[in-house]
């Protein structure tokens, strides 16, 4: 007879996986700010988790799963260098620009994803963090086990970042 | 260059509305004010990438599905062989690489995609959205096996015992055209020509034409006859879900489309019907509409809401 909650159970896993998949994902994309990757590394951390799926209790997984899906990031950037790309949110209404105006509008756009993209990953994940997902200041310090002041100048430090970035572009 | 701040949180400060005034007028009388203020007007619209849960989890079912036929298969090569001849052989390997013969073939299709292949045998497989299917072409002259996730159809040449293995139970047939659907704890075979032979666990079943074979959650396999067509309905684009649960029509549902569907109501009512998998819309309105659902997208099309009305 299985367990109720024994996360080797399909059942279990798959509620485990609907449950933190997304704020997984979401979480990697501000720390990497490349949505394939985000995806690779969720699926590699619940591979991981169902290996050891005996040893992991259901109120552990998701701590585990968050642990690891850390640990993997920092690997994977030691090996690579991160190009980041950000979607544009194309369901934005369309608005009357002349195409002079849409097209600057774009370049900056452009000129804005690419300069995020090379923030250091801890000014981007902050900057994320607030702009994205709208979490206060205090609630990503909590996040990051990281003072108030820390998140502040983190965030100082990306703005300064993406203006000397946005005018080198 | 521009002037320094007065201090490392100022910009932080200002963005969350918490300079005094004369900071204000001192940030405002700066000459990169403008550029900044387009920066976080900019930044307002980024947006997250979609993210499709269901997809992901079919996904990972393969990856996972993979790395155990993968580990299984080394295992058992390095056993028989023992660690000095599979030395050996890798140098072979090494030196007659460009001619030396890939010992497996991993086929995988994607949200909406079907792949259709030839097996060594000349047998020919089609597998459906959402699949994966694996088979090693080495040993295939002995052993006519093939694993699989998800759904397809086999035409089969005559000859020895060919096998599909699937995560709750193996088919085998000698040559006949048959198609499996195969998902989680699920499987369905429907034979088409010939005779099939299913088994699960302890259960096994013979199909002739027309029949078929549902495998319940309780582990019992129950047989039923169909009205014959010569191949399965999803080779002419169409999802056939005849006295489907909803869930699981929804299921197929995000396998044909790229799409999130979001769904909160009792799971046990039963669809009799089937949606076109290259028109989205039309596919909602075919499940929705006898169902007396509603559906609606949220403004990117990545995902649906279906309620009630």
């Amino acid at each position: 007879m299985a367990k109720p909650n024994d996360i080797c159970e399909q059942a279990v896993f798959k509620k485990l996986f609907w449950t933190y998949a997304r704020p997984l994902r979401n979480f990697l994309y501000y720390k990497c700010g490349d949505a394939a990757m985000a995806e690779d590394l969720v699926q590699e951390a619940y591979l991981r988790m169902w290996k050891v799926c005996q040893k992991v209790s259901y109120d552990k997984a998701k701590a585990f799963l968050f642990r690891v899906a850390n640990n993997l990031f920092l690997d994977e950037i030691k090996h690579r260098q991160v190009v980041a790309k950000y979607q544009i949110n194309v369901a934005e209404p369309v608005q009357n620009f002349t195409p002079q105006e849409a097209l600057e509008e774009n370049e900056f756009r452009e000129r804005l994803e690419q300069a995020i993209a090379q923030l250091p990953a801890k000014s981007r994940e902050v900057f994320l963090l607030n702009r994205l997902e709208g979490m206060k200041y205090k609630e990503i310090a909590l996040l990051l086990n990281i003072s108030v002041k820390a998140v502040e100048k983190r965030m100082h430090k990306a703005l300064l970042e993406l203006r000397k970035l946005s005018e080198l572009i | 260059m521009s002037k320094p701040f007065p201090d490392d949180t100022f910009l932080a400060r200002w963005l969350n509305g918490e300079l005094s005034e004369a900071e204000e007028t001192e940030l405002k009388a700066r000459e990169d004010y403008s550029s900044l203020q387009q920066i976080v007007a900019g930044a307002s619209n980024l947006d997250l990438p979609s993210f499709s849960e269901g997809a992901a989890w079919e996904k990972l079912l393969a990856a996972r599905q993979a790395n155990a036929t993968k580990k299984h298969r080394r295992r058992g090569f390095l056993r028989v062989l023992g660690w000095s001849t599979a030395a050996a052989i890798l140098a072979l390997a090494a030196i007659g690489y460009w001619w030396w013969p890939t010992d497996t073939a991993l086929i995988t299709t994607q949200v909406g995609e079907q792949e259709e292949g030839t097996l060594p045998d000349g047998s020919t497989f089609v597998l459906n959205a959402v699949g994966a299917l694996d088979y090693e072409s080495e040993s295939w002259a002995e052993k006519r096996l093939v694993q699989l996730e998800g759904e397809a159809f086999f035409e089969v040449e005559k000859g020895s015992t060919f096998t599909v293995q699937t995560a709750k139970g193996e088919i085998r047939v000698l040559g006949t055209s048959f198609n499996v659907w195969s998902r989680a704890e699920e499987l369905e075979v429907v034979c088409y020509s010939g005779k099939v032979r299913v088994q699960a666990g302890r259960q096994a079943e013979e199909l002739l034409v027309g029949e078929k074979v549902v495998l319940l959650t309780d582990g019992t396999l129950t047989k039923t006859s169909l009205p014959l067509t010569p191949t399965p309905s999803w080779f002419r684009g169409w999802t056939e879900c005849k006295g489907l649960p909803l869930t699981r029509v929804f299921e197929e549902l995000s396998r044909q489309y790229d799409l999130e569907v979001q769904w909160e109501e009792a799971t046990y009512r039963v669809y009799d019907g089937g949606f076109p998998n290259d028109d989205l819309e039309k596919a909602l309105y075919f499940i929705c509409n006898p169902m007396g659902l509603s559906y609606a997208f949220n403004t990117d099309k990545t995902s649906v809401r279906i309620f009630t009305e």
